[in-house]
C-alpha cells in the first residue's frame, strides 16, 4: 500500500480537507516521506499559482515560481512551527520567490503577449497596466498588485510578507502617488 | 477643496471625506475625469492575472526535483537538547571525579613478574 493510500486511511476524505490534516502531512513530510509531501503540493498548488499569476504573465514563468515555492517549502520545511496554518507559512514562502524574481525580472526587456486564453481580457486595460507597472519601481509595483489586485491592506501585507507595517505603508504611498502622477501626465 | 487636493485625497484607499469629494467630482469635469481614470487603472490592475493553472502532472514534476532528505526529528529533538546536554556534563563530570590522579596511579613497587622480565632480558 502507497504511503498516499495510507495517508488517506489515516486522515479519511472528510478530515483530509481539514487544516489538521496538513500537520499530518507536514510532520511525515519533514521525515523525508516525499508522497506526503506530494499531498501538500496537490492540496496547495491552485493558490500558489494563482498568487504567481499574480505577478507574471507567462504559464512557463508561473510554473517556475510555482515549483520553486514547493522547493522552498520541501527545503525549509523544518522552520514551519505550526502555531500558523500551513497555508499561511506557504504564503510567504510563494511571496518570497515571486519578489526576488519580480525584482530581477522587471528591469528585463520581455514581450508583453501573455500566453494564456484566460489572461486579462481586455488588451487596453492590459497595456494600461503593464504601462503603470513599468513605470514603477519594482518594490512599488509588486506592493500595488497586492493592494489593488489582491485587495489586501497593508496590514494584511505587511504580515504574508514579513515586512514591517511602516515599510509597507511607505511603498503604498509612494506607490499610489506616483499612479496619480502618471494618470495626470496621460490626462494633460 | 482645490483640484490638487481632490486628487490625491481619489489616489488613497479609501478616499477619505466622500461627501466633500463628490459634490466637487459634480461640477468640476477635469477631476471627473482623473476620477474616472484612475479607476480603470485600478481595474486593469485587478485583472492583471495570468489565470494560470496547475496541470495534473504538476506535483509529480516538483516530487521528482526533490532532494533527498535526511530523517529527522525536528523540533522534538531541539526540546532534548537541555535534557541531553546536563545528561553528558553529569557523565563527564563522574568520569572526571571517578578517576584517580595521576600520583596515584604510581605502583607501590614493581612485581615478581616485570623484575624476573627484566633480569631475564638483561641476561640474554
Amino acid at each position: 500500500m502507497s504511503n498516499t493510500a495510507i495517508w488517506t486511511m489515516a486522515l479519511g476524505e472528510d478530515v483530509r480537507e481539514a487544516k489538521d490534516g496538513d500537520a499530518l502531512l507536514v510532520a511525515a513530510a519533514r521525515g523525508g516521506d516525499d508522497e506526503a509531501f506530494g499531498e501538500l503540493v496537490r492540496r496547495h498548488q491552485r493558490r500558489v499559482f494563482r498568487l504567481a499569476g499574480r505577478f507574471f504573465k507567462r504559464q512557463e514563468e508561473v510554473e517556475d515560481v510555482a515549483q520553486e515555492t514547493f522547493l522552498q517549502a520541501w527545503r525549509k520545511l523544518d522552520t514551519y512551527r505550526a502555531r500558523a496554518p500551513f497555508e499561511h507559512w506557504l504564503t510567504r514562502v510563494c511571496l518570497n520567490c515571486c519578489y526576488g524574481r519580480f525584482r530581477k525580472r522587471k528591469g528585463d526587456d520581455l514581450p508583453l503577449e501573455y500566453d494564456l486564453p484566460s489572461a486579462a481580457p481586455d488588451p487596453t486595460a492590459r497595456l494600461e497596466a503593464e504601462r503603470l507597472l513599468g513605470a514603477l519601481a519594482p518594490d512599488d509595483a509588486f506592493v500595488l498588485l497586492l493592494l489593488h489586485g489582491e485587495g489586501w491592506s497593508v496590514a494584511e501585507i505587511a504580515e504574508r510578507l514579513g515586512w514591517s507595517r511602516a515599510n509597507v505603508k511607505v511603498r503604498a504611498h509612494r506607490a499610489r502617488k506616483k499612479l496619480q502622477k502618471l494618470l495626470m501626465e496621460t490626462s494633460s | 477643496m482645490n483640484c490638487k487636493r481632490v486628487r490625491l485625497l481619489l489616489s488613497q484607499e479609501p478616499a477619505q471625506n466622500r461627501g466633500e469629494l463628490d459634490r466637487h467630482l459634480d461640477r468640476c469635469r477635469a477631476c471627473g475625469a482623473f476620477a474616472e481614470r484612475l479607476e480603470r487603472a485600478r481595474e486593469a490592475l485587478r485583472d492583471h492575472h495570468a489565470g494560470a493553472e496547475p496541470d495534473s502532472a504538476f506535483s509529480a514534476r516538483v516530487i521528482a526535483r526533490l532532494p533527498r532528505r535526511s530523517p529527522t526529528v525536528g523540533w522534538a529533538a531541539l526540546r532534548l537538547l537541555p535534557i541531553t546536554t546536563a545528561l553528558l556534563l553529569v557523565l563527564s563530570a563522574w568520569v572526571w571525579l571517578g578517576t584517580k590522579p595521576p600520583s596515584e596511579m604510581v605502583a607501590s613497587g614493581p612485581t615478581d613478574d616485570l623484575v624476573g622480565w627484566v633480569l631475564q632480558g638483561a641476561s640474554e
